[in-house]
Formats: C-alpha cells, sequence, structure tokens
C-alpha cells in the first residue's frame, strides 16, 4: 500500500482523463474536469497522461506516502507542504516513505491534481480509473475518499525513474509561469455558438456575450448553474434529445444556464446556446461559486487552431522534460 | 446518396450529422445504420459515437484531422464522413433484435399500479395486458448508464409523473411519465408512475458491452409472477 489517507479533504476522488467509448451505453465520460493541470501533473513525474490523479476540490486534506515516490501538484494552490515545509506547484518533488503532505488555505483555483510516480492503482471499469459518483463507478468503490483508505501505486517509467534517481542534484525548476497565465483569462471564456444560438431572441443573444455572469452554488462535476441575465427563445420549442458535451450551455425553460462539465449526461434535450471552447475548459474548472465571467464568441477554426497549439505546447514541455532527465 | 443530412459541430472534437428534423421511423432507421457502418469501420481518428433520435454525433481527435487533409480539422472530418456516408445509404442491414424483459407487475414492485388505473380508468389486468402488448423499440441510450428512451407505448396508458418525486426509484423499476414507458437502469430519484419492477439488470459495467439494451433494439415486456422475479434475480449475482 502506498499512500494512506489522512485526512480525505472536501471532495476528493480518483481521475484519469475519462470513460472514452461508452456514450452510446449512457455512460458519463468524467475524468479529471481540468485536463490541463492533471495531464501537466502527470508528465512532470515521467507518467502517461491518463495515469490516475487524485483531484481534490476546494480542500485538499492529509495523505501520508508509505513509500519514496516522485510527485507532483498542479491546479488551484491548497498552499501544500511535505512535513511542514510548504512546496509549490507546478513541479516535481521527491517524498520519502512516511512523509505527510497535508493541504492548507486555498489561495488560488478550485481543484489541484496529486499525480505520483506509476498513477494510482484502482481497478479499471470500461476501460478507466475515473470516479463516476453518480453511476458509482470506478475509482474506490465510485465514491470520494475517505479516511484510512489506501491507494497503491502502478510501475514507474524509465523516465520516473530517473526523476526519481536525480533526487541528489540541486537543480530546481517549475513550469513557467507563463504557460499557466491563461487561467486568469475569466473576463474572456471563448464560446462557438450552439445549435440553438438563433432561436434565442437578439436581446437574449447580445447580452449572452456582453453581460458578466456568475456561477452559481449549484456548481459540481456535472454542471455549473449560473447566475445573471436570463436567456430568452424567441418562442417556446419543442426539442428532441441530442448529444451534449463538456463545456455545452444548454438554457432550461427558466432561462439560467448551465455549463455541462466533465460528469455531464451523453444526451439532453434543452436548447444549446453555446459551447466552451476546450482550451477554456481548464479556467472554469478553476472557478468558484461566486466568481464572475464573460463570454466571448469565437469561430470554430480559430477554436481548433487554439486547441492545436495547445497540444503542440503540452508536447514541447513534455519532451524538455525528457531531454532534462536524459 | 439521396438523402438529405446536415453536419453542425457540437464542439472542436465533436459533428452532428442530423438526419431529419422529427422523429420518424425512416429517419430513425438511418440513424441506426449509420451509426452502425461508423461502429463498424471505426475509422482513424474515430473516438465514438451518440446516436439519438434524429442525430447520430462522431467524436474524433482534432489533432489527428489536423494532418489529414488540407484544411481544419472539421472540415477534414466532415469530408470524411460525407465519403462513408455515401456508401453507407446504399445498403441498408437489417440487424432486428428482440430483447424480452420480464416485469413483475403490481404490489411492492408495482406501487403506483392502482393510481394509473384510476388514471386510465382501466383495471390492473387491462393495463398490465396494454403495456405487454406494444411493440416498443429503443431509440436512444441516455440520461442515466443503461437507461432506454423507448418508444411505442399505447397512448391510453399515459399517466402524468407523480407530483412529487420519489427520493430513489430502485433499478429495474418500470414506469410511465406522459406518452412514454422506461426502465430505470440505476437506483436514482424519480417521479414516473412506477407499475413494476425487472429483475434483469440493464446496466452491467464489466461487461464488454455494458448495456443490456442498445438504441434501435425492440423490446417486449413478459409478465411473470414473483417467485419468477426472485428466481431471476438471485441467478444473476
Amino acid at each position: 500500500m502506498s499512500l494512506r489517507i489522512v485526512q480525505p479533504g472536501f471532495f476528493s476522488t480518483v481521475q484519469d482523463l475519462g470513460r472514452i467509448g461508452f456514450q452510446s451505453n449512457g455512460v458519463s465520460v468524467a475524468g479529471a474536469i481540468d485536463t490541463f493541470a492533471h495531464r501537466v501533473a502527470n508528465i512532470l513525474v515521467g507518467n502517461d497522461e491518463n495515469a490516475a490523479t487524485i483531484e481534490m476540490t476546494l480542500k485538499g486534506g492529509s495523505y501520508e506516502f508509505q513509500e519514496d515516490t516522485v510527485f507532483s501538484i498542479c491546479g488551484a494552490d491548497l498552499t501544500p507542504e511535505l512535513n511542514g515545509n510548504p512546496i509549490g506547484c507546478w513541479r516535481p518533488f521527491i517524498a520519502e516513505k512516511g512523509s505527510l503532505l497535508s493541504f492548507w488555505r486555498r489561495t488560488s483555483g478550485f481543484r489541484t491534481y496529486l499525480a505520483v510516480s506509476g498513477g494510482f492503482a484502482v481497478s479499471q471499469i470500461l476501460g478507466s480509473s475515473s470516479t463516476d459518483i453518480k453511476a458509482k463507478l470506478g475509482g474506490l468503490d465510485g465514491r470520494t475518499l475517505q479516511k484510512e483508505d489506501r491507494l497503491s501505486f502502478g510501475p514507474s517509467s524509465d523516465l520516473s525513474k530517473k526523476i526519481f534517481a536525480s533526487r541528489q542534484s540541486s537543480r530546481k525548476w517549475r513550469i513557467s509561469p507563463e504557460v499557466i497565465k491563461f487561467y486568469e483569462n475569466k473576463h474572456c471564456i471563448h464560446i462557438l455558438q450552439g445549435r440553438e444560438y438563433n432561436l434565442f431572441s437578439s436581446d437574449s443573444r447580445s447580452i449572452f456575450t456582453s453581460s458578466d455572469f456568475t456561477i452559481s452554488n449549484q456548481a459540481d462535476r456535472m454542471g455549473y448553474r449560473l447566475n445573471g441575465a436570463e436567456m430568452k427563445l424567441d418562442r417556446p420549442q419543442e426539442m428532441i434529445s441530442a448529444a451534449v458535451t463538456f463545456g455545452t450551455i444548454q438554457v432550461p425553460s427558466d432561462g439560467r444556464p448551465i455549463i455541462l462539465m466533465a460528469d455531464h449526461q451523453t444526451i439532453g434535450g434543452y436548447p444549446k446556446i453555446a459551447q466552451i471552447v476546450s482550451v477554456d475548459l481548464p479556467i472554469l474548472a478553476q472557478m468558484m461559486p461566486g466568481e464572475s465571467l464573460r463570454f466571448q464568441s469565437i469561430t470554430l477554426s480559430e477554436a481548433q487552431r487554439l486547441l492545436l497549439k495547445r497540444e503542440v505546447l503540452i508536447s514541447v514541455l513534455k519532451k524538455q522534460i525528457e531531454m532534462m532527465y536524459r | 446518396m439521396n438523402q438529405i443530412y446536415e453536419f453542425y459541430p457540437l464542439a472542436e472534437n465533436a459533428v452532428v450529422i442530423q438526419l431529419g428534423m422529427e422523429i420518424s421511423g425512416n429517419t430513425f432507421e438511418r440513424v441506426q445504420q449509420i451509426a452502425y457502418q461508423l461502429e463498424k469501420q471505426k475509422f482513424d481518428g474515430f473516438i465514438e459515437i451518440v446516436p439519438s433520435f434524429t442525430t447520430v454525433t462522431v467524436y474524433y481527435s482534432p489533432v489527428f484531422f489536423e494532418k489529414k487533409g488540407a484544411k481544419f480539422p472539421y472540415e477534414n472530418v466532415c469530408h470524411q464522413l460525407k465519403e462513408i456516408l455515401a456508401t453507407v445509404e446504399s445498403i441498408w442491414i437489417a440487424e432486428e433484435r428482440i430483447v424480452e424483459i420480464p416485469v413483475c407487475y403490481g404490489g411492492e414492485f408495482g406501487p403506483d399500479l392502482d393510481a394509473v388505473c384510476e388514471i386510465t380508468e382501466m383495471n390492473q389486468e387491462n393495463v398490465i395486458e396494454l403495456h405487454c402488448g406494444g411493440e416498443y423499440v429503443v431509440y436512444a441510450i441516455g440520461f442515466a448508464p443503461g437507461f432506454p428512451y423507448i418508444g411505442g407505448m399505447n397512448e391510453k396508458l399515459a399517466c402524468p409523473r407523480k407530483s412529487s418525486p420519489r427520493r430513489l426509484v430502485p433499478a429495474g423499476s418500470v414506469g410511465i411519465a406522459g406518452k412514454q414507458t422506461g426502465i430505470y437502469s440505476l437506483d436514482t430519484p424519480g417521479g414516473w408512475q412506477i407499475i413494476g419492477r425487472t429483475p434483469v439488470k440493464l446496466f452491467l459495467p464489466h461487461e464488454k458491452n455494458p448495456s443490456l439494451l442498445k438504441a434501435g433494439n425492440r423490446i417486449r415486456f413478459v409478465p411473470i409472477s414473483q417467485d419468477e422475479y426472485w428466481a431471476v434475480k438471485g441467478g444473476q449475482s
């Protein structure tokens, strides 16, 4: 056994990049909400990007390492400490057997990811380690982590071993702040117009991208309800259910938009006003109830260009780390 | 390809093939054909599909489709889909599967059967007979893992939802809401009028095909006794 959950925090689950390939069976994708932080956390410890991490929300809790390992913490800054010494986020660390990782005050973001060398080894359900709370699937018995749970580690990659072996070196490094600056762009969340965009009144459409919305208290892994202007259809519509996805903004009859998050249903029947572009979903994943945001419309070709650019950035990061430990 | 369809993007990694604007037998048939062929062909860069009433949504890898063609990924994937659709719609493959769903009606498993009798002004035998006599088709799987959207219920059985939903409806419960009938695949809260329960599991997370039912399947409800219910239930796990 390799990680002992001393205190589980507020809402901590095991996640990978999701349960892919079973949406036609009604199975949600689930997976890390902030895929960028999850992927980088894995890359920093030499893991495959899909390796299982612990996603912690708001309060991190505390954890005892029961064997030596390389770990990293990416995403929200919940003031992590190793044996009482403050450590930062977005860089790899070495933990020795018996050391205690604890999280304290949240200073930025909402969710953070703990990756360990080899990833957390839980039995895979439908090809994924992700916890789907609603369907009670994956992770540890489909639930949040509890006190005294134990999570073992998977086998370390060669790169992981090299990062671990470099522990004696005094070289300290972390991800450049430039790379994670995009998290601050809360007032410019890029969207694509949704399929039903033109069914909304012209007033609603112009307000949608010119006024602020606030994330309400009804915000969880399934979706964020927004407070703000009500979005009205020109006339009531009888909708036929079709696929919805992570980032789809749908509007029920009360006019209050809902952003679908990682645990979204596979199909939905509310009018879709917009779709958040994928590179901006991590920003949203790190926003708390009460925070405000504003939408800005872009084209699909632009959105795909941004996505490809982000993928290049991640692969460059990966290569650099490989070179550093060659 | 002489039938009309339309592509539109759902997201940067998903394109929707719209095959009709209303629910009809022909549209549904086309949805099934296209879903079947796409599942079978699984072209490079393909991730998964989600068939529904009038649409088939295709998830794909934009990174892959950037390299595959001269334009941006969405246009490249649409180009590929066009080619596939042109061949798909020339041959229709019939793959009719009828799934029998045994249901123990009434009693503790169907707490709302009496209410349904009252609303429909029928006795229990008539309600059960009409419900079992229907020709049902699964339009889509969604809402919850393994949950079927079922069409084809006799309109005489239509009932409004319960005024206040139950906190917990056990998996397997068979209910009526409006003109629809459905089967709960998980224990969830719900407001449908529950008339019976099936011992058969609709969602099998450890199977390769975790949903018992697939879009396009036909369903027949078969009435069983409580003893038979427990016999089937016990034999499962």
